[in-house]
């Protein structure tokens, strides 16, 4: 498999299959004698002297919609949402202003960590991608409604983001007494592709007289695609996806430009032997891209009271229809551009407590925040953590998501020697049935799966028997 | 032992929630035909501006113009061609005659020699009343034939010297040597000019034959002499007092019969044009009568009288000659001006007309005037009926029919187009032309049932306009068709749609004129309610 072949494999499992931004399983939270636990909260010190992260990988996936969302059981038969019986203030309320995909990915290539003292140091790289995806609620009412007489529809929470980029993060936490502990991490970000919507109106209003679309808005990208322009103020005349070589290619990926950065904040109190609070504020950052960038602004309104024929002729009716298709291009002003753009990242919010029953089992309580446009989360997880012996730590948590999912998550670890073998996934699939179409064939789906997060990697650990005063449980 | 009890414990609880995660089986049944969700579509369909010129574009109509005030007009032409070929007739010419040579001899004595003219005249006019100065021949044979007596030898020659070839008269010459006693002339006149000596109510040729012979025998000079196919062109002179007629000349139109008009439509005025244009140098009395109209099914309407006469006259000035040559033409109009009957005939909407046309030359009957004739010999004559968009009406009623084949209009989706509950088609017009229009309409099988009405008995569809006024008149309505309506249409087979429209012209208004710029605007929008269709 040559170079090229490779990264497109990458891009593809973190563009699409295992999209990612640094939202790790929250069951890792918790999970001190997994190193990855200080990239949730910088202020966390893995319970190891020393450690060397080999590759890793990370996905979140989220909806706001479920199987059972899109489709509703109503009197024990499923229906579509072309039924009258489908009930569409349930689905406002599951998606609120906007039906929100997000897929969050990405692979740490390696990272190191190590402890001086009370400080705590780390180093990571790897890279990340995300896409996120809002279709707006009001998508939905014209399967509900139709187009009304005197309607309006409001599409302006219509958006994409998407970014793939490398990301090089640096650690530092300190002890800085017995109750409190903070870290900071400083991550240099450099965008590899990325695009992003910036709508700020986009809405259609029927009447049995005149159709009107007010648009606004303007679309970002930073990637591999040419833009041949029109008249000012007409639409391009053509967006093509450049077509690259091997050497082209490789040289896009191994890319460093379009810097950006973000920091990561964290604070850890232990309040008693018991009694552990932190929080952690992450993600405070952008990408800016400033490369192959175009850009295409719009902005106007286009009203449409039907068709213009004068005369029967049917050449000029012919015309008219082809007319349409013209007014939109020209009513409505198109203005392509170069500029740079940034790509703000989503910040979270974790705010956690512990409560340590027995030097092997924890309890601990997170609520996790994620800030976006129309697409504000909020998930509590309620864990229990176990490390019955030194070589192995045990996680099994519950969450729910405010207006998602909700269901079991879990996470373990298993020490070989240094090498320490790490999975967590929240969200666990745990119902699923058999479903068909019609007369067509029948596939399991998780009908009521909305989230979905897992990370799993490899860790080499050393200073594996706890520090001082802290050691890991000794085995029998 | 621990690690026994931990492993035990987790491969139950595993076993159990597996066992527990399977949910009953999802069936989703997309075709719910009868559940489908009720939606609503609402939105303009266009604007439709159709000028009274589109109408004539569309209608296509030879007859229908337009004329500079804008007035749309009907015309219906019909030419009279009267041939005036008889001014001009030359003669054809059989004639054969006898000379005695020896009525020439030079000296009694002198028996061998006899030298002289013999001459005779050809009369080429075939009225006493006629003269021809000058005629340009387009066609015409001149054939003779010289036979002398055996033996006789000398010079026999024919001349003809009125016909000119390149300004030279025509002279035949011929050698007799004694054994040679038959000479033969043959001239194709084509293209030749003659110029006929004039006598008493003659215009002729002179055909000269000389002899200078010095052994004449007994016996006859024999000359046969011929003319035929004598075809003049150009021809100056003096053609008398001929007359020509075209009697019983058929006029037919189709308008009444396409309006479709039975006694609600009361046009203000009907004008006959006459022109008659002639390239003949001669002055012509021409008389149109007996010009009356008949309806589609023969009944008279009336002959129509000018000034009190079932007549008109007109005088035909001659042709100047040139080159070109320069016509004459005289027109005629008749009108509600000047006709007493032509709004009544105009009002028994006719089919067809008759009529008569004489035309007299030389009327003045002067015979110094020179005439002239060639090429062209015909008098034209057309008369025009022009029927202007000039009226007025209370009760004009027509019904028309519209494909409406209902089963091939929807095509595979007759199930999805059962679905619509309710569509409404709202109309918006804004009129210029200043006619009301009613409507009524229903939907009708294959064999004319009326299944069931889509408009409601006269309805205000179009508000008359005021030419005069800035803004458009403006009126609104809308047809609605229930689910129930369109099953019916589907289950009976709807085949046709049945237009009943009604026009009448405002009242305070008397007549209305139709101008080609005049229009009307129709906005048309709707709204669908139904059921989405089962994909």
């Amino acid at each position: 498999m040559n170079i090229k072949k490779y990264i497109l494999a990458v891009s593809l499992a973190l563009v699409v299959l295992i999209p990612a931004q640094g939202q790790s399983p929250m069951g890792l939270y918790f999970m001190e004698t997994i190193p990855q636990s200080h990239q949730i909260n910088p202020a966390m010190q893995p319970r190891a002297n020393a450690f060397f992260s080999l590759p890793s990988v990370n996905a979140l996936f989220q909806s706001d919609m479920a199987f059972n969302d899109a489709f509703q059981e109503v009197g024990g038969e499923w229906i579509t949402p072309w039924s009258q019986r489908f009930d569409y203030s349930d689905l406002y309320g599951a998606i609120g202003e906007a039906a929100n995909i997000n897929q969050y990915g990405d692979v740490d290539v390696l990272g190191i960590g190590f402890r001086s003292g009370r400080d705590y140091f780390t180093f990571s790289m790897g890279i990340k991608s995300v896409m996120q995806t809002g279709l707006p609620s009001d998508l939905f009412k014209i399967a509900e409604l139709g187009f009304p007489h005197d309607e309006s529809f409001d599409f302006s929470s219509t958006r994409l983001k998407q970014a793939l980029y490398h990301e090089l993060a640096f650690g530092y936490s300190r002890k800085w007494n017995d109750k409190f502990t903070f870290g900071l991490k400083f991550k240099p970000l450099f965008g590899i592709v990325g695009g992003v919507t910036d709508i700020d109106r986009f809405q259609l209003n029927t009447s049995r007289t005149q159709w009107d679309m007010i648009v606004a808005g303007t679309v970002y990208s930073s990637a591999p695609v040419d833009v041949e322009e029109g008249e000012p103020g007409d639409f391009p005349e053509s967006i093509d996806e450049r077509d690259l070589s091997d050497d082209e290619t490789t040289d896009y990926f191994k890319s460093f430009s379009n810097g950006g950065m973000a920091f990561d904040l964290g604070a850890v109190y232990r309040h008693d032997e018991q009694w552990t609070f932190s929080a952690a504020l992450t993600n405070l950052g952008y990408v800016r891209f400033k490369d192959d960038l175009n850009s295409l602004s719009f902005n106007g309104t286009y009203s449409f009271d039907g068709i213009n024929v004068e005369g029967s002729d049917e050449d000029e009716i012919e015309q008219a229809f082809e007319d349409i298709a013209d007014s939109i291009k020209t009513v409505i002003e198109y203005d392509v551009k170069h500029e740079k753009f940034s790509v703000p990242l989503s910040p979270l919010l974790y705010l956690g407590g512990s409560y340590r029953l027995t030097p092997a089992v924890t309890f601990g309580l997170l609520s996790r925040s994620v800030f976006q446009q129309h697409n504000f989360r909020q998930d509590f997880n309620l864990s229990a953590n176990l490390q019955p012996y030194n070589f192995v730590a045990l996680n099994l948590n519950y969450g729910v998501r405010l207006n998602g999912g909700n269901g079991v998550g879990m996470g373990t670890s298993f020490l070989l020697g240094p090498l320490q073998l790490y999975f967590a996934a929240d969200y666990l699939p745990t119902r699923y049935s058999d479903v068909t179409f019609d007369d067509g064939d029948s596939f399991p789906m998780f009908y009521r799966q909305k989230d979905l997060s897992f990370r799993f990697g490899l860790n080499l650990i050393f200073g594996r028997h706890g520090y001082r005063d802290e050691p890991m449980l000794a085995g029998n | 032992m621990k690690t026994y009890g931990l492993m035990k414990m987790l491969f139950f609880t595993l076993l159990l929630v597996l066992w527990g995660c399977k949910d009953d089986d999802i069936w989703v049944n997309t075709d719910t035909e009868g559940d489908n969700r009720q939606v609503e579509i609402a939105a303009p369909a266009g604007e439709l501006t159709y000028k009274i010129s589109d109408f004539l574009e569309d209608i296509d109509n030879e007859h229908v113009f337009v004329d500079e005030e804008g007035l749309v007009n009907a015309r219906y032409t019909q030419e009279v061609d009267i041939e005036w070929e008889t001014l001009v007739t030359l003669n054809d010419v059989e004639e054969t005659w006898y000379f005695s040579p020896l009525d020439l001899l030079l000296s009694p004595t002198l028996k061998v020699a006899a030298a002289g003219n013999f001459e005779e005249k050809v009369k080429l006019n075939t009225r006493d009343d006629v003269r021809y100065d000058t005629i340009f021949m387009d066609d015409g044979i001149m054939s003779a034939e010289l036979r002398i007596p055996d033996g006789t030898t000398g010079t026999v020659s024919v001349a003809i010297p009125e016909v000119l070839n390149d300004g030279q008269p025509l002279e035949y010459s011929f050698e007799a040597n004694g054994t040679n006693n038959v000479f033969i002339i043959y001239e194709n006149l084509s293209g030749l000019k003659v110029i006929p000596s004039q006598a008493q109510d003659s215009s002729y040729l002179s055909v000269i034959t000389t002899v200078d012979l010095e052994n004449a025998e007994l016996g006859n000079v024999e000359l046969n002499f011929s003319l035929t196919d004598m075809t003049p062109g150009l021809t100056f002179g003096y053609f008398g007092q001929q007359t020509a007629s075209k009697p019983d000349q058929e006029f037919t139109f189709d308008v009444f019969d396409e309006l479709d008009v039975i006694d609600e439509i009361e046009f203000f005025d009907l004008e006959l044009n006459l022109e008659v244009t002639s390239g003949i140098g001669v002055p012509f009395d021409v008389r149109v009568e007996n010009m009356e109209f008949f309806k589609e099914d023969n009944q008279s309407c009336g002959v129509l009288t000018v000034n009190n006469n079932p007549y008109i006259d007109l005088f035909m000035e001659p042709a100047i000659y040139g080159n070109p040559v320069e016509n004459s033409e005289t027109t005629f109009d008749i009108s509600r001006e000047n006709s007493e009957n032509i709004v009544d005939i105009v009002n028994s909407y006719p089919a067809r007309m008759i009529f008569d046309v004489t035309s007299w030359s030389n009327p003045e009957g002067e015979t110094g005037v020179l005439n002239f004739m060639g090429p062209d010999n015909i008098l034209r004559g057309k008369m025009n009926v022009i029927l202007p968009a000039w009226f007025k009406t209370s009760d004009y009623n027509r019904k028309d029919t519209v494909d409406f084949d209902i089963h091939d209009i929807v095509g595979d989706d007759e199930e999805d187009v059962r679905e619509i509950e309710e569509f409404i088609v709202w109309l918006d017009f804004y009129s210029r032309i200043p006619v009301d229009i009613v409507a009524s309409a229903w939907v009708i099988d294959a064999q004319g049932n009326k299944i069931d009405d889509l408009l409601e008995s006269d309805t205000n569809v179009i508000a008359a306009g005021d030419p005069d006024q800035e803004e458009p008149a403006h009126s609104e309505f809308s047809v609605s068709i229930s689910g129930d309506q369109i099953n019916e249409y589907l289950d009976r087979n709807a085949m046709e749609i049945v237009i009943q429209t009604g026009y009448k012209t405002p009242e305070e208004q008397e007549y209305i004129k139709i101008y080609d710029d005049m229009d009307f605007r129709a906005v048309v929008s709707f709204e669908g309610l139904g059921r989405i269709p089962s994909f």
